[in-house]
């Protein structure tokens, strides 16, 4: 099956500069996402999103920021378009 | 865990570190001991003012052990933390994926802390506390809670929340609104970006 492109929303990545505020930890965060939407989607979509489970998926991700374990949400639409997933939404524990 | 292979072996080498730093020990209570040593010694004597003397002596030589048993403890301390440090460094913006191999890690750097915890807590609320009881000053005892108010905040950041691999992670909530406006995007023909060029794009600038 030919794989699904990854698109991500401008709002998200900007944002995720934002939560970060590391150039280093956003590219190994995006890299990390594109490795579970490409390697373990299967898995991933099964977990969906309370509000919107026809449209929404959540991928989680554990980093460590300044010394602090934060975990990052990504929400990721499967549903618009058959042959792309798109990241619409990203939010980070306090 | 999905991290590269040079990173898991750098992960046995980090617990090792940690290990290790389980293994040392202090001899402050001998210096405790020494100098309790000297006061009854010193309450051996029958002259009144001679015991009075030589326990006010006793009192000053213990609260100089008792500095110098803050300032090695504190030392200890210090060198746990810059230990800790290279390990956070490590970790520091990697994403991780949890396994058996990072609970290890996780398991050492616990016991790190809990033990550097409960020595600082049994020396100030035992042989400080007790000294001080006594009349017997220690200047630089605000020391160990520096050092205890540091490795509250490592254990509260670090090890409290840690990513282990049996216990679920506590998400943030969906920014709905963020969604809304993305899902806008995308059906007025503005779909973002793709991850790769994202990707590529930022290690270039």
């Amino acid at each position: 099956m030919h794989p699904r492109s990854i698109t991500v929303l401008p709002e998200v990545s900007r944002r995720l500069g934002e939560l970060l505020a590391d150039k280093e930890a956003v590219i190994r965060v995006l890299g990390e996402l594109r490795h579970h939407l490409q390697n373990q989607a299967a898995g991933s979509r099964a977990n969906r999103d309370d509000a919107q489970p026809d449209f929404l998926f959540t991928v989680p991700i554990r980093v460590l920021l300044r010394g602090r374990w934060r975990f990052i949400r990504f929400s990721v639409n499967d549903t618009t378009s058959p042959d792309h997933f798109f990241v619409e939404a990203v939010s980070l524990s306090d | 865990m999905t991290t590269k292979t040079h990173e898991r072996a750098d992960f046995r080498g980090l617990r090792r570190m940690l290990d290790n730093i389980l293994r040392d020990d202090d001899g402050t209570r001998g210096l405790f001991v020494q100098a309790m040593g000297n006061f009854l010694t010193a309450a051996g004597y029958q002259d009144e003012v001679l015991v009075r003397s030589a326990l006010a002596e006793a009192k000053t030589e213990l609260g100089d052990l008792l500095v110098e048993a803050v300032e090695n403890l504190a030392k200890r301390s210090s060198a746990s933390q810059a230990m800790i440090r290279q390990v956070t460094t490590k970790l520091e913006g990697v994403p991780i994926e949890p396994d058996e191999q990072f609970d290890e890690l996780g398991r050492s750097l616990s016991s790190v802390v809990s033990t550097a915890l409960r020595a600082l807590y049994d020396f100030r609320d035992g042989e400080i506390a007790t000294s001080r009881k006594h009349g017997v000053e220690v200047p630089n005892a605000a020391k160990l809670d520096e050092h205890i108010a540091h490795w509250q905040a490592v254990k509260a950041n670090l090890v409290d929340p840690w990513p282990w691999s049996n216990v679920p992670v506590p998400l943030p909530p969906v920014d709905r609104e963020m969604v809304a406006r993305s899902r806008a995007a995308i059906l007025a023909g503005e779909p973002g970006e793709d991850i790769d060029a994202l990707i590529e794009r930022l290690r270039s600038e």
